[in-house]
């Protein structure tokens, strides 16, 4: 019986029911659709920083899931600029902003903290590593929190000081970002690795993920090195050991500026930029143009296979095709917000997404009551 | 949308934030800032786009180990052309083909020089025979220099129709005389090797294109074999033309009318070769209606200003009244350009966009966008080509005449193009491009710009007033 792993399995975990669903009727101020903006997720909260369309954003929005609601909370402290596609993690309700295009040409590699339950900000001056300078200024990297600490890898700088003139040059370098209990951080740390590391990309993916083993892990996906990739690494936090882990199943199309969100096992690939397939194979071999997608794929990541989804598709219940979007997972839902809907543009302005979706991955159970006196003593 | 292969050849337009160039990903999949040179204090003021601009995207190897080093291993790889390379093999071997048919002389490509007796020449014959394997030589060497990369076809095409130049400015010197070209023409038919035939085929045929009396005056004393006289009279072929002409522009969804102002001045002379790909490429869009001078000038009377505009006007209003709900837009070349700002103050409500096409920002008068310019006063949207070596032109004047412009305003501009927007050759080498793939770039341009104006403004006009973050 060594052919009937999956066909043993219950149903719904072989394959997920998937329902996407558009958020409407929302209340409060809906903030400006965007691209290269972050979200994070604290309980019911999705907190979105940054981002821009012709002009960078420095807006801090938060939507409450539960009350279907955006607010803007009053921040105060050392108010970062506005950045976009940056590094963003929360470690309980403190979050880390880092990096990312703060002008024109021009990159950031300040680090800010934000504690969400005063929401006040504080600019942090981590120590840089002992036997090399901190992380050069950047855009387009991973940013990921795995225990306490965070891993900076890849990303894009430039080379220039002129904002007329981008030099771009893609990075594989791994920091590791050492965090103190409640607030600020350690420092700076550039570790020793073993294996092959990723080659360079930047709006790739990272995703934190301990194994059943007990193993924690830093999944790597996809990302842009002069055309997209599809490819996944792995970083063992233990060993400190790159690997390109056997993958099986039907890979989905290399991207870029896609999310990838965990929820329980499965690591979910929404959106980015993909090559556009052409039949005639002799031109489809050669990457020249791309297009956006609102394709979803599911990786488990204890099985290591791309999952066959199931999901209700109808025109109007699915997202429209999208990049540099933000995603988060609220309980057993993916929301996902706002993303540039391709290479459309009207007058000199591109035109970006204005909806919030969200994926419902499990039938929820009905609830109970204790669950229901729970939700109403237990919102933050 | 406006993008397909020659995109890859234009190089990330640095001052835009419009991500128009998908080959240049990391930075258009990146455009969340405003663009360095937007300036909030004119909003109908486009930034400035170069095309052509030189720059490579360099890919980090951050190992550390191999700074320093140079990597002789690694295989650079060359980046895709925008036309067939395979076609363009056959193309550039056709020629040789046809040479091997013709030459039957059996000599070697270096020795052809020596079978050649010169004992009787004259010291003219000398000097030109010695000019003329000069210019073979060269675009031989730099065709075996640039044998094997798939951008070779292009580079070939450049330095090819640049030495048919050269050998047509040799013919036509005033010390010249007429028998010596046919002499020379005779004596290379006879001595020459055939890869050098070959060459010396594909000079003749581009000679042809450009200039058919010098070609005529040079090979008029031989007879020359009928598969070889078809060969001459081909068009000169472009490594990209089959890909050019695959790649249309963007058709405005109703159509338009384009009034396209060139520059042939009397009736006789067609459109040149560079107009006509310009009105077939632009009739992708609408209906071409081409204007010149000639046929503002009926009875050949007068040629004064007045006499031109008052007939450009009519041209303007036959078009509307023709096709009163398609949109006119009038893509006028050169002087031309500047005439349609004094059509555009009467007949603002007809025309819908103006392209120029190389602009001269100073008249006889003196520099343009004094007070009384009707530039000034113009309501219609105007985009502006330039090249950024143009002798009539200088992008720090049409800049500051841009700011003073009451209507939306784009400059494009063609680094290292002249006023008729050619590329020099180096440009074209170092691009790998040919004027075609350069033509048709701008070209895009013109159709993005086209369907931008003609696009009905959308709500985000009036957020683009509002400054970031003000609105929290």
């Amino acid at each position: 019986t060594s052919c009937g792993v999956v066909g043993d399995l219950p149903l719904e975990m072989a394959s997920p029911v998937l329902k996407w669903k558009r958020v409407t009727n929302t209340t409060g101020p809906c903030p400006r659709p965007r691209h290269g903006h972050r979200a994070v997720a604290i309980k019911d909260l999705m907190i979105v920083f940054g981002g821009g369309n012709e002009g960078i954003v420095d807006e801090l929005h938060v939507y409450n899931s539960a009350a279907n609601q955006w607010f803007i909370p009053p921040v105060k402290g050392d108010i970062p600029p506005g950045c976009a596609a940056y590094g963003f993690v929360v470690d309980g309700t403190r979050i880390l902003v880092f990096g990312g295009m703060v002008e024109y040409g021009k990159y950031s590699n300040e680090l800010y903290e934000l504690q969400a339950s005063r929401w006040e900000w504080k600019r942090l001056k981590p120590k840089p590593p002992r036997n090399s300078p901190p992380p050069c200024p950047r855009l387009g990297h991973s940013f990921t929190l795995i225990g306490n600490k965070v891993y900076l890898f890849g990303g894009l700088a430039n080379d220039s000081d002129d904002p007329k003139n981008n030099i771009p040059r893609y990075l594989n370098d791994l920091f590791i970002l050492e965090l103190r209990p409640g607030s600020g951080v350690v420092g700076w740390d550039q570790p020793e690795t073993h294996g092959i590391p990723p080659p360079p990309r930047e709006s790739h993916t990272g995703v934190a993920y301990c194994g059943s083993d007990g193993k924690q892990k830093l999944v790597i996906y996809g990302g842009m090195s002069g055309c997209r990739l599809g490819d996944l690494w792995i970083l063992d936090i233990e060993s400190m050991t790159w690997s390109m882990p056997m993958v099986y199943g039907i890979p989905p199309l290399p991207r870029s500026l896609h999310s990838a969100t965990l929820l329980g096992p499965r690591m979910f690939v929404f959106g980015g930029w993909v090559p556009l397939v052409v039949d005639d194979v002799r031109v489809g071999t050669h990457e020249k143009e791309w297009k956006c997608t609102n394709t979803l794929a599911s990786l488990n990541l204890e099985t290591m296979t791309w999952e066959p989804l199931a999901m209700e598709v109808f025109e109007e219940s699915l997202p429209r095709a999208r990049a540099g979007h933000c995603a988060v997972a609220i309980h057993s839902r993916l929301y996902i917000w706002s993303g540039r809907d391709g290479y459309r543009k009207a007058w000199n302005n591109q035109v970006c997404c204005k909806d919030l979706w969200f994926l419902e991955t499990e039938v929820p159970p009905p609830p109970t009551r204790v669950q229901l006196v729970k939700a109403s003593t237990n919102s933050l | 949308m406006g993008f397909g292969l020659l995109d890859c050849y234009i190089s990330m337009e640095v001052s835009e934030s419009l991500p128009d160039s998908p080959a240049h990903g990391c930075l258009a999949d990146h455009t969340y800032a405003k663009s360095w040179n937007w300036s909030p204090s004119h909003i109908l003021y486009w930034p400035t786009k170069y095309l052509f601009t030189s720059r490579e995207i360099h890919i980090a190897h951050t190992s550390g180990a191999n700074e320093g080093r140079l990597d002789v291993e690694m295989v650079v790889s060359e980046s895709e052309p925008p036309f067939d390379a395979i076609k363009a093999e056959t193309l550039l071997e056709e020629a040789v083909k046809e040479a091997e048919k013709v030459c039957c002389n059996g000599v070697d490509d270096q020795d052809w020089e020596k079978s050649v007796d010169q004992l009787s020449w004259t010291s003219e014959q000398r000097k030109l025979f010695s000019k003329v394997t000069e210019i073979l030589n060269a675009v031989y060497l730099s065709m075996l220099s640039s044998k094997g990369s798939v951008h070779c076809a292009a580079v070939y095409r450049s330095r090819m129709d640049s030495c048919a130049k050269q050998f047509c400015r040799l013919m036509c010197q005033d010390s010249m005389e007429v028998k010596l070209g046919g002499w020379l023409h005779v004596l290379l038919m006879k001595h020459l090797s055939p890869s050098y035939l070959a060459l010396y085929m594909e000079l003749l045929q581009a000679l042809r294109a450009k200039s058919p009396g010098v070609f005529d005056s040079v090979t008029s004393e031989a007879r020359m074999a009928d598969s070889m006289m078809d060969f001459l009279e081909k068009k000169p072929w472009d490594p990209a033309a089959s890909s050019l002409s695959h790649l249309k522009l963007t058709k405005p969804r109703d159509g338009i009318t384009i009034l396209f102002l060139h520059g042939s001045l009397s009736k006789k002379q067609r459109a040149s070769m560079r107009m006509q790909f310009w009105i077939d490429q632009l009739s992708h869009m609408g209906r071409v209606i081409p204007v010149t001078l000639a046929s503002l000038d009926d009875n050949g009377r007068t040629r004064s200003l007045d006499a031109i505009l008052s007939s450009l006007k009519s041209h303007v209003s036959d078009a509307k009244t023709q096709h009163p709900d398609k949109p006119l837009v009038i893509v006028g070349w050169g002087t031309w350009a500047a005439l349609t700002s004094h059509v555009c103050l009467e007949e603002a409500a007809s025309i819908s966009a103006v392209v120029c096409l190389g602009f001269p920002t100073r008249g006889i008068f003196g520099a343009r966008g004094e007070a009384d310019d009707p530039l000034l006063f113009c309501k219609v949207p105007f985009l502006f080509i330039l090249g950024s070596q143009a002798i009539n032109a200088r992008i720090s004047d049409i800049e500051r005449l841009r700011e003073k412009m009451k209507c939306q305003t784009r400059l494009i501009v063609l680094e290292g193009g002249d006023h008729w927007l050619r590329l020099p050759k180096g440009c074209k080498v170092i691009h790998h491009v040919t004027q075609g793939m350069v033509d048709k770039a701008l070209m895009m341009e013109v159709a993005d710009f086209i369907s931008l104006v003609l696009s009905p403004p959308p709500d985000v006009l009036t957020s683009l007033t509002m400054v970031p973050g003000s609105n929290t």
